[in-house]
């Protein structure tokens, strides 16, 4: 078990070296160096690849004490191993060097026994105690990467098994995370008593662990609050002094419909909890909420400064961008959302993407930007699935391997054609 | 244009159900379709009005609120003369009377989005030329929509300080809420009040129209909320003093 083994530094001082302990040395298939020097001995240790050193005391340059330490910052916790040798009367001066550190000591007249010995010691102990360190290191390393995998499964949990599928329409999703955990999500469920389709995707700033602890608490948010009735919108009119929007009925969307509170409740709600609990953390994510009348295909939806969802028609034409009507989730305490309104057409999609999508790089550090992504858009599709796998492929041939940057993550609805029977 | 009409009180007991029923009729016998919903979920009782049994309900509005049917399917045909090729129509459109079903109500709670939107599919569906709001008395998520949705707003009260103070707190509501319409009906006033300076004294106070002071009546009492008043006694004077409460939704 010789393996890599390094070399032996002998820092003699103004003793002169006896033939014989190099011989000695030199027997132990080792290289052996010899300086005068405590300085020039740090030198040597600092480039080169020494095991141990054993020195006489006291030194010509230094004290022996100062030696140690100098020796020891420049290997950390694989410093080499020392062994100080000093005259019988030097008992004092050599506890001391044990004290700072050395690993052993001889007496002159040194034996030749003896001095084997202990060098062979000496080096069994240092690459004992050397191997062991590592595998607490790579021990460690497993642990962590163990409660990676875990997390990576939780995560998943997050994501929604199954995609709501109403009558009329069908949904497809794509997560590709940047590394084990991402910062993206999707959702899709279906509310008031499977009346309303509420889809939502969302991009917490930074990547890996952090944001992926983030995205479950925005997540977890979103849902929880779109799924409960009470709102407090309402309360909000009686209690400022500022009257209503002018009403007419038939602009029913001044005014709750089926959905929107949940919807306003969903981001809102979120956005309190989160510049009221974690302001501290800097955190915050983009996130875009539609909720969608599947019978009608109205889309209501909050869009908080997420890259726009864009809609196409059946033909491959461009109809409409869902630009950001409110800032980030997580950043201004009490924000008012806006909702506003879209409407999708029988053969229609829409499709909804995270930034890791148009700013996936190539190996040359090129963007796949918009005009890349709108190009398959366009392209003749019959489901949201073709439409994401399509996208998804696309992508893949154009970073052709390069490392990815960002998570990816897309969602699309598709309104099948008033022609088309069900799929 | 359909109009939407809601009838509002801020306490109960001021005779707000029948009001609405009554004015039903009246908007039915001058050939206007006419839908009715109970939006008093959780304490019903129009229905008893007009003599819909419990076991006659086949779905009531809590079933569209689940989402176990349309909002039309709950609609009654109330009609006083059902029979007759009248054109005017009155729908009922029923809460549930079940415990269980308003205890559902409390704990889940609903959409109320739903309503704005039943709201909108019954006068589609029925072909309505108007839309009545039996609302929940004091002020909740489900009065402050009807409210903020009507075209017109009645708010009933009756003579007592009580009703003055809490009738106040609606008529700023629906200020704030933008209704374009909104009148107040004084109802059960006793014989010996003089209506001329009671609707003075009520609409200086309040800064709000009065559509009708209607006088406390023995035949209503009697009648124990089994009928429509106005369909019983259509000869009675309070079926006149309605009748201008009807002339004024075209303001």
């Amino acid at each position: 078990m010789n393996g890599n083994l390094g070399d032996i530094l002998v820092v003699v001082g103004n003793e002169t070296i006896n033939k014989t302990l190099l011989q000695i040395l030199t027997s132990l298939e080792q290289q052996v160096r010899v300086v005068n020097e405590a300085r020039q001995a740090l030198a040597l240790i600092g480039a080169g690849s020494f095991e141990l050193v054993l020195f006489f005391a006291p030194l010509p340059d230094m004290t022996a004490q100062e030696f140690l330490a100098r020796i020891k910052d420049t290997g950390g916790t694989d410093a080499v191993a020392t062994i100080v040798i000093g005259d019988p009367d030097q008992g004092a001066e050599l506890e001391q060097c044990l004290r700072a550190g050395a690993d052993d000591f001889l007496i002159t007249p040194i034996s030749t026994g003896l001095l084997k010995a202990r060098v062979q010691l000496v080096l069994e102990h240092k690459r004992l105690r050397h191997k062991h360190e590592h595998r607490i290191e790579s021990e460690e390393l497993l642990k962590i990467e163990h409660d990676i995998q875990i997390a990576r499964r939780i995560q998943a949990g997050f994501l929604p098994e199954t995609l709501p599928n109403p009558d009329g329409w069908n949904v497809a999703a794509r997560f590709q995370p940047a590394r084990e955990v991402a910062g993206d999500f999707y959702d899709a469920f279906m509310l008031s008593q499977n009346r309303r389709l509420g889809f939502v995707i969302a991009d917490v700033v930074d990547k890996g662990v952090p944001a992926a602890l983030f995205m479950a608490l925005v997540r977890s948010l979103t849902r929880a609050f779109a799924q409960q009735n009470y709102s407090f919108n309402w309360a909000d009119i009686l209690e400022t002094d500022t009257l209503a929007q002018p009403f007419a009925r038939k602009q029913t969307r001044t005014i709750p419909s089926t959905g929107t509170m949940a919807l306003k409740n969903a981001v809102q709600l979120t956005n309190n909890y989160i510049t009221e609990n974690h302001m501290q953390d800097n955190m915050f994510a983009t996130l875009f909420f539609g909720m969608l009348d599947p019978a009608t295909g109205q889309l209501a939806y909050i869009n908080a400064g997420h890259n726009p969802p864009v809609i196409f028609d059946g033909k491959g034409n461009f109809k409409l961008e869902l630009k950001p009507t409110n800032m980030a989730v997580g950043m201004m305490p009490d924000t008012k959302y806006s909702i506003e309104f879209a409407q999708i057409d029988p053969g229609d999609f829409i499709f909804c993407y995270t930034d890791g999508v148009t700013e996936a790089r190539n190996a040359a550090g090129d963007f796949f930007m918009e005009n890349r992504l709108f190009e398959v858009l366009a392209r003749p599709i019959k489901t949201a699935q073709e439409l994401v796998d399509q996208v998804y492929a696309t992508l893949q041939d154009f970073v052709a391997g390069a490392v990815q940057f960002d998570d990816i993550t897309m969602i699309a609805l598709m309104r099948q054609p008033e022609d088309s029977g069900k799929p | 244009m359909s109009k939407i009409v809601s009838v509002h009180s801020f306490r109960g007991g001021t005779g707000k159900s029948n009001t609405t029923a009554n004015i039903a009729a009246l908007l039915a016998e001058k050939g206007m379709r006419v839908g009715v919903v109970d939006t008093d979920i959780l304490s019903p009782g129009i229905h008893v009005l007009f003599g819909v049994q419990e076991e006659a309900m086949v779905h009531s509005l809590n079933d569209y609120l689940w989402g176990t049917c349309n909002v039309e399917d709950a609609a009654v045909d109330v009609t006083a003369n059902k029979g007759s090729s009248e054109k005017g129509k009155v729908y009922l459109i029923p809460s549930s009377m079940k415990t269980g079903d308003i205890a559902r109500i409390l704990r889940e709670g609903y959409d109320v989005g739903l309503l704005n939107d039943g709201y909108e599919r019954l006068i589609k569906q029925l072909n309505l030329d108007f839309l009545l709001i039996d609302t929940h008395p004091g002020l909740n998520e489900e009065t402050l929509l009807s409210i903020a949705i009507s075209d017109v707003l009645l708010i009933v009260m009756r003579p007592d300080a009580q009703d003055f103070q809490g009738t106040a707190v609606t008529v700023e509501v629906a200020r704030q809420l933008n209704v374009p319409l909104m009148l107040l009906i004084v109802n059960k006033t006793p014989s010996i009040f003089d209506s001329q300076m009671l609707k003075q004294r009520v609409e200086s106070s309040l800064r709000c129209d009065v559509a009708a002071i209607l006088p406390h009546s023995d035949e209503m009492m009697a009648l124990a909320s089994e009928g429509v008043f106005v369909t019983k006694y259509p000869g009675h004077p309070m079926v006149r003093l309605l009748r201008e409460v009807l002339d004024r939704f075209h303001q």
